[in-house]
């Protein structure tokens, strides 16, 4: 029976390993922070424009205009399409189906200039001077002779450069697609192994593709956590052995905070089908929090002989369970993955360490040192002077809404992007999705947003809707060209011009097409990106930053920016946020009233003073919705210790090496996060950094005699 | 002011490795031949076409524009706007420089002596029917492009 006993917990992290061994694929770890942003309308927009081959576009440049750098990007075209995986999407010649419906409607794509100010004679003789005078070949259009068609501008002109698609002035440019609409990572993988082992040893080349970022920072992003999780666990490894000094309990304790965590994460993947990678990171560090109850228990002699419950403990287990719960609630997949990881692991290792323990049994031993500074604090004038830089800061912190200050900073990637964008000119310019009921409207729609911005680009906008296709036929018809052929072929011969050049000018083809229903087939066929989504048909268009306010005064049109989603998933959920604030604090009060009531000064310094500390610190910097969620986190943390020095036993000898030890020990599993490249980790680093260092600074004090 | 930069253009041309040349241009829609004569010369970076006749005018060609300088003044054409001239340009450059990767881009090339046969391959060949190059010790000796549209060039090199 005693066996049995103390070998429970390890059966149980046993049972809880096997079980994480067989169903561990079946949790999908993801990289991509977009993925864990409330649903919403732009998320939609988001995935949906996902689908167009634009938004995965591989662009390669060789730098010059010389032989050797046409020469390298044919070859290095060459070889590319030779896979069978990408598309060539910069070559020059024209889609055969475009040639045909833009010859077939030349007169309904053109603009069109009424002008008839100059008579046909007139227009004529400026033609056939043109011709004969011009210091340069010059061909004219024996269809339209009196000049009533011109071509449209194009806003983001194509740059050409010998034959051959050129990025303004560095060198040649060659712009692939992926063949692979499935948008999986392994997908993007493929292509970039690809890409990158062609172009090894090339010199003078440069590539990027949106893509690339899943590529390289998924794998960034995986390097950084677990080199986290690895720092953080040797730390703590190194402290457990220095504090406990006890090797079975170190064991049982490892097993307790390996199967709590293991369990979480298995719970989590049954919850979402999807498990942000920060919560592998944030999940390691809660387990500092919970290993708090066994140095409490443990220093407490609760392991040696039997005593009464800790309330201390249950306290401030409550009010750190309390809170995350608090924030479970807040409709964010990524602050809601890690609240219930949080709440799961630790309620089992709190259950492990507060009721299996004891009945395990573990004998003390003395660590290798003991916690002795003790220097009078002014708590009272410390918890009022944090509550005044509290109020004072609150009104000058601003939020920083950049999802990219959360993400892995990919600075040499995103230095590639802002040269090609700068070359290509398409800096400065936002996707906007465009949604309609049908192709007519979406046709429709892209030549609004044509006119209404005035530098968009909306490829649709190179066809006409019905609407227009009547108009035009009628300002045609109301041109009278048919009566003035005759004179056309009778002027055109007196200047000089071959007999029956212009006889099939304004012909009945051109002047009356009938009006073709364009497919979803026949466009992608022609080269163009439309997508059709759950009855709805998409395409896009781009238009100025500057413009953007502009954007939703069309109901059809949503703009595709990561900064603008992630904004507006923070507005969603921003009162929910203030409501977790508001009852998280008021929660904190509400324990420090119940628990505290006699040490209020001391108790609530605990909270006050890294809270002040850490929004002081924002007023310098960045202050994120990560940096919010742990300081709220550290409030609760901060609560607990309030709690502990606020009993009576906090000053003898092995309580005090308990809280001591507990802090150190949160500071090397949260703190680690400070040498994180990713930005949300290292947000959340520095504000327990801050918070943990406040706290032991107010550990050392002693109310002044 | 115009007649001076005209003057110094026609005095660079005159320092540089430039070629005197007469061009035909036969014009299938007026059923006539219209000549011009003057000098070309490769830059390393543009083509100079200075005519003396019938009227004295300076083409440029860089980076795909065209500038025309005459006696009415100065203007820039993008030459992509007309694919017929744009070709015409990117031909001689091509024979010039010897790039044959830029030649067998749109043309299947067949040479036989000193005369070799451009024959147009995908968007070439929606304007161009025929280019027909003739070389004299590598040098480009003469030229004869045939356009879809009936209309003809030629240009021969003087010396």
């Amino acid at each position: 029976m005693k066996l049995g006993t103390k070998s429970l917990n390890l059966a149980l992290f046993v049972i809880v390993g096997a079980l994480f061994f067989f169903y561990q694929n079946s949790v999908h770890v993801s990289t991509n922070l977009l993925s864990f942003l409330p649903e919403g309308k732009s998320k939609e927009a988001f995935e949906i424009y996902s689908h167009f081959k634009n938004s995965k576009e591989v662009l390669i440049a060789t730098e010059g205009f010389d032989k050797e750098s046409l020469s390298k990007i044919k070859t290095i075209e060459d070889k590319l399409l030779a896979t069978e995986l990408l598309k060539l999407e910069s070559s020059i010649t024209p889609n055969a189906k475009l040639i045909e419906y833009t010859k077939n409607n030349a007169f309904y794509l053109k603009n069109l200039n009424k002008d008839d100010s100059a008579g046909i004679q007139e227009k004529l003789k400026s033609l056939y001077e043109k011709m004969t005078n011009n210091p340069y070949y010059t061909t004219i259009d024996a269809s339209d002779p009196l000049g009533y068609f011109s071509p449209k501008e194009q806003k983001i002109p194509i740059n050409i450069r010998d034959g051959h698609l050129a990025l303004g002035d560095f060198g040649y440019l060659c712009v692939l697609s992926i063949k692979d609409t499935s948008n999986t990572i392994e997908s993007y993988e493929t292509i970039y192994n690809l890409v990158h082992q062609e172009l090894k040893g090339i010199q003078n080349v440069r590539v990027f593709s949106p893509t690339f970022y899943f590529v390289e920072n998924s794998q960034k992003i995986q390097d950084d956590v677990t080199f986290l999780i690895v720092l953080s666990t040797l730390l703590l490894l190194v402290l457990y052995i220095f504090i406990i000094r006890n090797i079975y309990l170190l064991i049982n304790t490892i097993a307790t905070l390996a199967t709590s965590a293991l369990l979480s994460f298995l719970l989590i993947g049954m919850i979402w089908s999807e498990v942000s990678v920060f919560v592998l990171a944030f999940g390691n560090a809660i387990g500092t929090l919970a290993i708090d109850y066994m140095f409490h228990y443990y220093f407490y002699g609760h392991y040696e002989s039997k005593k009464k419950f800790n309330t201390s403990v249950f306290y401030g287990f409550l009010t750190t369970f309390g809170g995350f719960l608090i924030f479970a609630w807040v409709d964010f997949p990524l602050i809601q993955q890690v609240c219930v990881f949080a709440m799961i692991s630790l309620v089992l290792s709190y259950f492990q360490f507060v009721f299996l323990f004891p009945l395990i049994g573990f004998k003390k031993a003395q660590p290798y040192s003991k916690f002795h500074v003790s220097i009078p604090l002014p708590y009272r004038a410390i918890a009022l002077l944090s509550l005044l830089a509290i109020v004072l800061s609150v009104p000058f912190i601003e939020l920083d809404t950049n999802i990219k200050n959360l993400d892995y900073q990919n600075t040499a990637l995103m230095k590639e992007e802002k040269f090609f964008k700068d070359a290509i000119k398409k800096e400065g310019f936002m996707p906007l999705l465009i949604e309609a009921n049908s192709i007519n409207e979406l046709i429709t729609h892209s030549n609004t947003i044509q006119k209404s911005f005035k530098n968009a680009t909306a490829p649709l906008s190179y066809f006409f809707d019905k609407a227009f296709y009547e108009q035009r036929k009628q300002e045609l018809e109301a041109l009278h060209v048919n009566e003035k052929k005759s004179l056309i072929e009778e002027e055109a011969t007196k200047l000089g011009f071959r007999a029956g050049f212009f006889k099939n000018a304004y012909n009945e083809a051109l002047l009356h097409p009938s009006y073709q229903e364009l497919s979803l087939d026949t466009l992608r066929e022609m080269g163009f990106d439309v997508v059709f989504h759950e009855g709805k048909y998409y395409t896009y268009a781009l238009v100025k930053n500057s413009d953007r306010n502009l954007v939703s005064n069309f109901a059809f049109a949503s703009s595709i920016d990561a900064k603008e989603m992630f904004f507006n998933a923070l507005q969603k959920i921003a009162h929910q946020l203030l409501v977790g604030g508001i009852l998280a604090i008021a929660f904190i009060f509400f324990m420090l009233w119940m628990v505290c009531r006699k040490t209020l000064a001391l108790s609530a310094s605990f909270v006050l003073l890294p809270t002040a500390l850490i929004l002081l610190f924002a007023l310098t910097g960045t202050f994120t919705i990560a940096h919010i969620f742990m300081l709220f986190i550290m409030m609760l943390f901060g609560i607990d210790y309030g709690i502990y020095m606020s009993s009576e036993e906090s000053f003898k000898d092995g309580t005090r090496s308990a809280i001591f030890f507990s802090i150190i020990d949160t500071f090397a599993g949260f703190g680690v996060l400070i040498f994180s490249d990713i930005g949300a980790l290292y947000a959340m680093g520095l504000v327990s950094c801050v918070a943990t260092g406040a706290i032991l600074v107010l550990l050392m004090g002693r109310k002044p005699q | 002011m115009k007649i001076i930069v005209l003057c110094l253009l026609s005095l660079l041309c005159l320092f540089a490795d430039s070629s005197s040349f007469q061009e035909t241009r036969y014009l299938y829609a007026l059923d006539k031949n219209v000549t011009l004569e003057g000098f070309i010369t490769f830059g390393e970076q543009n083509i100079i076409i200075e005519y003396v006749k019938p009227e004295s005018k300076v083409l440029t060609y860089f980076e795909e524009k065209l500038s025309i300088q005459d006696q009415n003044g100065y203007k820039v054409i993008d030459a992509q706007s007309m694919p017929s001239m744009n070709y015409f340009f990117m031909i001689i450059k091509a024979v010039h420089d010897e790039n044959s990767v830029l030649l067998n881009s749109f043309f299947e090339t067949k040479t036989e002596g000193d005369e070799t046969l451009l024959t147009p391959k995908g968007v070439a060949a929606e304007v161009l029917e025929e280019v027909r190059i003739t070389r004299q010790a590598t040098k480009l000796k003469s030229l004869h492009v045939k356009i879809k549209n009936g209309d003809r060039i030629t240009i021969e090199i003087r010396n």
